[in-house]
């Protein structure tokens, strides 16, 4: 949004502002109450799975996601996507959402790069293997095994 | 006939008998129980009521994210919600964040995502738990990420009211700021709450009893509610409905 920061309800009473200095407590400059401002969050990079992409750059995403918002608050925005389309404009559905063009720096076509979790219309979460990353997490030498069986899997 | 029931079907009834027709009632992430309790409310006796369920997409009416919901509970237009943590005090509040010293902790947790803004945007809050011991119920968290209690100058709509558990029920007395037992459910003994209660209940000389699901409920909760979850949880959705 280009703004430096942004006033939340809330937190007050919290341990959040023990932890984060940089959570301001201010007066309200409308009202009379004391409100929490926070500052602007800017990525320098966002990596988006999209479900398709076409050649303008424009990626198509499922609409019961944060895509969109990342992609605005983010420096550069690259993308994977299950399949390259025509014109992702013409593929929408009430499911989904169009992260134009002007927000993308690159795609790649990357078929189950969310995988274990889901894409939705292309797979769904995958429990098993989760809960096997769950379990491998807990010690390095099982974690590590786990990345090289993901990964050649 | 006895009803034979899960635990998580006991604790997404007593969720839904908390859900009143008309209600705009929003769960968040990692919250079957919850999601559970608030789809059965709708299908049994809340048809009115507005849902947002998380990644359940048939009750997710927005578009923009979840912050399209924040804004929402920030205008005050989301009535209930359902708030969980590794660990609850008597306070009400939770915390997400870590186990022991927040430099170096024994455990890190994800951190809390709406809790230290839902807990005071939205009038109503449930908390629910689905485990309960004394190491989970404590005298005081060890980092508050959701704060039972706010200071007066700070605006606040609500607060608990009701904190669902394995064993048993309590409800958050405003007038005292502590959860105090409300009721222990069917095949729990009170000295099972007391001792798995890492603070003091006080003098209990007698409490009631859960009102164990109904067989309608319980119909529903492994028809239409599993179905509807079945996408979004499919390890809850294995183990947390009975199976005959």
């Amino acid at each position: 949004m280009g703004i430096p920061f942004m006033p939340v309800r809330g937190i007050i009473g919290t341990d959040y502002l023990q932890i984060r200095p940089d959570f301001k407590v201010i007066n309200n400059p409308y009202g009379e109450d004391k409100i929490v401002v926070v500052p602007a969050n800017v990525p320098e990079v966002a990596l988006i799975h999209a479900k398709k992409a076409d050649r303008q750059g424009n990626i198509l995403v499922d609409r019961f996601e944060n895509d969109p918002l990342l992609a605005r608050a983010s420096k550069k925005v690259f993308a994977s996507c299950e399949e390259v389309v025509e014109n992702v404009y013409r593929e929408l559905t009430p499911e989904d959402i169009v992260i134009p063009s002007i927000y993308i720096r690159g795609v790649i076509v990357a078929p189950g790069g969310a995988a274990p979790t889901r894409c939705p219309g292309y797979y769904e979460l995958d429990d098993a293997t989760l809960q096997a990353y769950v379990k491998a997490s807990r010690e390095e030498s099982t974690f590590s095994n786990y990345v090289q069986d993901f990964l050649q899997g | 006939m006895t009803l034979q029931y899960t635990v998580e079907e006991l604790m997404a009834a007593v969720i839904s008998r908390e859900i009143q027709d008309g209600e705009v009632v929003a769960v968040g992430t990692i919250s079957p129980v919850p999601a559970a309790g608030a789809i059965l409310a709708k299908l049994h006796h809340a048809p009115g009521a507005e849902l947002a369920v998380w990644m359940v997409r048939e009750y997710w009416p927005f578009s923009e994210g979840v912050k399209e919901f924040f804004d929402l509970a920030q205008k005050g237009a989301v009535d209930l919600f359902f708030l969980g943590g590794a660990q609850i005090d008597q306070f009400g509040n939770t915390n997400l964040h870590v186990l022991g010293d927040y430099d170096r902790p024994k455990v890190r947790l994800p951190g809390g995502a709406g809790s230290g803004t839902l807990y005071y945007t939205v009038p109503r809050v449930i908390l629910f738990k689905t485990d309960h011991t004394n190491r989970s119920f404590v005298e005081k968290v060890d980092f508050v990420t959701g704060a039972g209690q706010s200071p007066p100058e700070v605006r606040r709509q609500g607060h608990a009211e009701k904190c669902i558990t394995p064993l048993c029920v309590f409800r958050y007395n405003p007038g005292t700021g502590r959860l105090e037992l409300d009721s222990v459910h069917p095949g729990v003994e009170l000295q099972q709450v007391v001792e798995n209660t890492g603070f003091d209940l006080g003098e209990i000389e007698q409490v009631p009893q859960t009102r164990a699901p109904e067989a309608e409920e319980l119909e529903i909760l492994r028809t239409a509610v599993k179905e509807k979850l079945r996408t979004t949880y499919p390890h809850f959705v294995q183990t947390a409905f009975h199976s005959a």
